[in-house]
């Protein structure tokens, strides 16, 4: 009786500790300012894309020339790591290391890669 | 911030009581004849991604070690995917033989888990035999990846998420085991109000023993149709166990790279019918921390 009271306690402390702290949070109302105004309709190589790796991976001493693997600087350099900038920056979001991109900005990228990765 | 008590614990509770008094009744009945308790369903305690029927021994501890590759459509230039592994590293550690608890890292999105698991109903032959395991799985997850926008006041709770299974399952043969597992995932926050907070998916798993150090495994996730998310796909593993004294290797293909449930039934958008299939394997190792004679 003592064994199924203890594992009876056991169970019931395991729900009420996993249930005590559930939250139903909405992120585009909880931030509406930040989570509006995201144009990805169109993005393009040297109006979006460009932009946005020059100021958030090819910065000096990251993913620049004679810095880290790989040089993202150029259009070609990028094209050739394109799988590589996706799985790390889209995917896992482990990139970069100062915290991931705005999820606006990574539906761009995301866009972009689909529709070809063009120079355009 | 809106706060809600879950009503499930209510209807959990409940259901202990019911489930507590047929394993009371089988302990009131001491002096008949041993029962004896259908071991080794699994040769591990996760079927590939998800909790096994199986436990490991009080007082055992299993270090665990996943690995999940990168595609195998990105070629030869990403070596089918070897180019890129995500790991979880993971600690199991048994208080009883109807209870442990684990914890782990996973490089992938940085989350860190938690988990505790409860055997209800343990399958049994001989007097008061019980013909199927019950198994509660409740676990915790904490994302630690940086701030999306850290100069909003953003809130500790919306790193977390959590899940609970039930699985239900019994071992047929020696050679052929299955397990469905009702799954209940709550993520705090989500991106539109669009999405589910709460998400129920059903999960299968099965295990085909071919001899006796190597079976295959198959583990599917399934979203019921109204929980779909976006772009989701329904997480499914193909493997072997293969067992040589106390490691487990786990050797499978899958179309998810989540190692923890949130991540493996909220964000597995992997297609098998494109290619998006990981190769991955699991390796466990058991270490007894105490004498044979406390166990």
């Amino acid at each position: 009786m003592k064994y199924i009271l203890q594992n009876r306690s056991i169970a019931l402390l395991l729900i009420i500790t996993f249930f005590s702290a559930c939250y139903y949070d909405v992120e585009s109302e909880l931030y509406p300012t930040t989570t509006t105004n995201c144009d990805t309709a169109t993005p393009t190589y040297s109006a979006t894309i460009q932009p946005l790796i020059a100021a958030s991976c090819a910065i000096t001493g990251c993913h620049t020339s004679g810095a880290q693997s790989p040089d993202l600087s150029s259009y070609t350099n990028l094209k050739a790591s394109i799988e590589r900038v996706k799985v790390r920056a889209i995917t896992e979001k482990s990139m970069p290391p100062s915290g991931p991109i705005s999820s606006c900005s990574l539906e761009s990228i995301d866009k972009w890669i689909a529709s070809g990765a063009l120079n355009n | 911030m809106k706060y809600k008590h879950n009503i499930l614990a209510f209807f959990l509770t409940v259901f202990f009581q019911t489930a507590f008094s047929q394993d009371m009744m089988d302990l009131l009945e001491e002096g008949a004849p041993t029962k004896e308790f259908v071991k080794n369903a699994f040769k591990s305690t996760r079927v590939i991604n998800s909790h096994s029927l199986e436990f490991i021994g009080k007082g055992v501890l299993d270090v665990r070690i996943l690995h999940r590759f990168g595609a195998i459509n990105g070629g030869a230039y990403e070596a089918f995917g070897i180019d890129q592994a995500r790991v979880r590293l993971g600690l199991d550690y048994g208080i009883s033989p109807r209870f442990m608890i684990g914890i782990g890292r996973s490089s992938y999105k940085k989350e860190a888990d938690a988990f505790m698991k409860y055997r209800l109903l343990w399958q049994s032959t001989g007097k008061k035999s019980i013909p199927f395991s019950m198994i509660l799985v409740s676990g915790i997850t904490n994302s630690f990846l940086k701030w999306e926008y850290p100069e909003r006041k953003n809130y500790y709770t919306s790193r977390l998420g959590y899940y609970n299974e039930l699985i239900i399952g019994r071992k047929f043969s020696e050679s052929f085991s299955l397990q469905i597992s009702p799954t209940h995932v709550h993520r705090n926050i989500v991106k539109t109000s669009s999405e589910k907070h709460d998400i129920l998916a059903i999960g299968t798993g099965a295990r085909i023993k071919l001899t006796r150090r190597l079976a295959i495994t198959i583990d599917y996730i399934y979203q019921l149709p109204n929980q779909q998310l976006l772009n989701v796909q329904q997480p499914l593993a193909i493997g072997f166990d293969i067992e040589t004294g106390g490691h487990v290797f786990q050797l499978h293909f899958t179309n998810a790279l989540g190692m923890n449930e949130r991540i493996l039934i909220t964000e597995t958008d992997g297609k098998w019918n494109k290619g998006d299939v990981h190769f991955g394997f699991n390796i466990s190792r058991v270490f007894s921390l105490t004498s044979n004679k406390n166990k």
